[in-house]
């Protein structure tokens, strides 16, 4: 098994993401191990995984983040992880159609979702129309004529 | 015809069980007296049942005591029509078919447990084959009778009740599928402004009207309280009072149109004072338009968000909505009855009239003392009428002062749902007419109050902006939030795949 250790510098809701290779190795699982949170020990005391947040295992062809790294002795370090789903199926998920409620650059602005923020002193103008009463008559009215 | 509806709330045969055609849950059934020897006189009975949408055809049971044995037998078919006492036509297929043995005919049924109905009626139940418990689960009994027994069942007429669900059959509360099939024509008459009237009193001959100038006016005056008594125009006026021919004298803010002059004649009497004659009783003015043009260019531009009044002049001030008028061209047209003073002020969006409300624009000179009388009393009634609204509304208004500074000190900037609706509304103008009417603003006037909307920088890359709008994900970038998606071709796990759904809904930087 080989796992590629990374500092990750992105959110953990981007597909993409930056990542610095730090360190790789080889080893072989002697325990049983989830997939999906992955409690691994390795040989490496916890100065080698100070520089580290995310990994990569091959064999189980996902990305990792590294939730916490127990120092069981001065040798060892249990490292603790989450799948992390947006970047090992990023490419199934863009190739996805979905129903996008709100987006950074694709919107439109007509829906009201409720999420508008207003100040208390609105805009008030007023605006006139071009021409209005501009002239006073009598009107005298009679019976017959 | 319809068979009425007699409910029999405690009676109830039904079945949830697959492998029971039906559960003896009646109980206390009153079917009425029955005869062995005459099932069709003295009552025959059946009971139909509705299979539930989990069946696919429609389908009901016929059952029917046959003497001697107050047997029940049982059919299934499709339909059912009873045609006499002892031969059936029934559905299958949509083929009517015309059995004579209802209870062997499609189901070999095995008459097993006796249940006393009452009314010397023992009701036996049929244990179905394996082949209809396919149809059979579960069963809702529709039944109805009247009289002395149940009668021929149809759809029509016939009201289901579900003891465990009352609205399970009710054709009103089941949801059911549809709508879609409108025609989308969205097109729009456009509702004009209309001709001013062509028939009136100046038309009918009746009455004559003049537009004097002051100095014809002054002249009038000078003429109808002369002293010369040897004038002969004096000596008719011993006999009529000219004033009585006089119907009205106004000022109106509008130059009537005219049709050459004439001398004014009151009664009998030829005043030799020359004045401008009316050709038309009404007057049009156009008060020319304007543009409501977004500011936003959102959803803040319209209702609620943004409120909009205009001031109307000898109307007032009425609110209208912005949904009506954004984005199109205002304009204000008034219709004015140079007789009553009454006028119609017409509003159009886009050129179709959308408002029209109605005002007086004329003041009434008193030419004699009652005249000036009744002008001080309709003025003194006007302005009661208007200081009884405006105090009742500074009061309103100053109650809901109070609330909004308390509402506005702890909202800070708001959603622009509550930040709107909770302002208060205040009138910007009381009765308009007459001559208060003169006295303002002559020109119309729109007073919009729009919502002054707190963007931070880059909010879009932190909340995004509304979309509700399918796109392949691949063609996007940025902040997004997935209202639905289906997740197809994934290999991952299904803990994996609901992360996935999560995280999209909660929104995910592609």
């Amino acid at each position: 098994m080989t796992i590629d250790f990374y500092k990750n510098h992105s959110e953990k809701n981007k597909l993409d993401k930056d990542l610095t290779s730090v360190t790789s190795m080889t080893g072989e699982l002697k325990e049983n191990c989830s997939i999906i949170d992955p409690v691994i020990k390795i040989v490496g005391n916890v100065g080698t995984f100070a520089a580290v947040n995310y990994m990569y295992i091959a064999e189980f062809g996902r990305y990792y983040f590294i939730n916490n790294v127990i120092s069981i002795n001065n040798d060892i370090c249990e490292v603790h992880e989450h799948v992390d789903v947006l970047s090992t199926y990023k490419d199934q998920i863009r190739a996805q159609n979905a129903i996008v409620s709100r987006q950074e650059r694709k919107w439109n602005l007509y829906l009201n979702d409720g999420v508008f923020k207003t100040y208390q002193n609105p805009y008030i103008i007023t605006k006139a129309f071009s021409s209005g009463f501009t002239s006073q008559h009598f009107v005298l009215t009679v019976a017959g004529g | 015809m319809p068979i009425p509806y007699i409910p029999r709330a405690d009676f109830s045969i039904y079945s949830d069980d697959p492998d029971t055609l039906i559960k003896g849950a009646t109980n206390g059934i009153d079917i009425g007296p029955y005869s062995d020897s005459d099932p069709k006189d003295y009552g025959q009975w059946l009971i139909m049942f509705r299979y539930t949408p989990k069946n696919i055809l429609p389908k009901v049971f016929y059952a029917k005591t046959t003497p001697p044995s107050n047997r029940v037998n049982v059919v299934v078919c499709s339909n059912i029509e009873d045609s006499d006492s002892d031969t059936y036509r029934i559905m299958h297929d949509l083929e009517w078919e015309t059995i004579t043995n209802p209870g062997y005919r499609l189901f070999t049924n095995t008459i097993t447990t006796p249940y006393n109905v009452g009314g010397g009626v023992t009701v036996y139940y049929a244990t179905p084959t394996a082949a209809s418990v396919a149809h059979l689960n579960p069963i809702i009994p529709i039944f109805d009778s009247i009289g002395e027994g149940l009668v021929q069942a149809n759809d029509e007429g016939w009201v289901y009740r579900n003891p465990d669900d009352p609205y399970e059959f009710d054709p009103d509360a089941i949801s059911y599928a549809g709508g879609g099939a409108g025609t989308f024509n969205n097109v729009s008459d456009s509702i004009g402004v209309p001709a001013l009237p062509t028939l009136s009193a100046v038309s009918a001959g009746f009455v004559t009207m003049y537009t004097p100038t002051l100095t014809q006016l002054n002249n009038l005056a000078s003429f109808l309280w002369t002293d010369n008594v040897f004038d002969p125009d004096n000596f008719k006026k011993l006999f009529t009072d000219p004033m009585e021919c006089i119907i009205g004298l106004t000022i109106v803010p509008v130059s009537p149109s005219t049709s050459g002059s004439q001398s004014i004649k009151v009664g009998y009497v030829d005043t030799g004072v020359s004045a401008s004659r009316l050709s038309s009783q009404y007057a049009e003015v156009n008060c020319g338009t304007l543009q409501a043009d977004e500011f936003w260019g959102s959803a803040l531009d319209y209702s609620p968000f943004t409120k909009i009044h205009i001031y109307l002049p000898y109307v007032g001030m009425r609110e209208i909505n912005a949904d009506d008028i954004m984005g199109k061209t205002v304009g204000v047209v008034y219709h004015i009855d140079l007789l009553s003073g009454a006028c119609t002020a017409f509003v159009t969006a886009g050129g179709s009239v959308l408002y029209q409300f109605n005002g007086q624009c004329s003041i009434n000179i008193p030419m004699a003392a009652s005249n000036f009388t009744e002008m001080i009393h309709s003025a003194i009634s006007a302005i009661g009428a208007v200081a009884m609204t405006a105090s009742g509304a500074g009061a309103a208004s100053s109650a809901v002062d109070a609330a909004a500074v308390g509402t506005a000190a702890s909202m800070g900037a708001s959603a622009a749902n509550s930040a709107i609706s909770s302002k208060p509304t205040f009138s910007h103008s009381g009765q308009m007419g007459g001559s208060g009417g003169m006295l303002a603003v002559q020109t119309p006037y729109i007073i919009i109050e729009r919502p002054r909307q707190c963007v931070p920088s880059d909010v879009n890359k932190f909340e995004g902006f509304p979309s509700i709008i399918n796109y392949k994900l691949y063609d996007l970038s940025g902040y997004t939030v997935v209202e639905s998606i289906h997740l197809d071709g994934f290999d991952c796990t299904d803990t994996e795949a609901n992360e996935i759904l999560s995280l999209l809904k909660g929104g995910v930087i592609l």
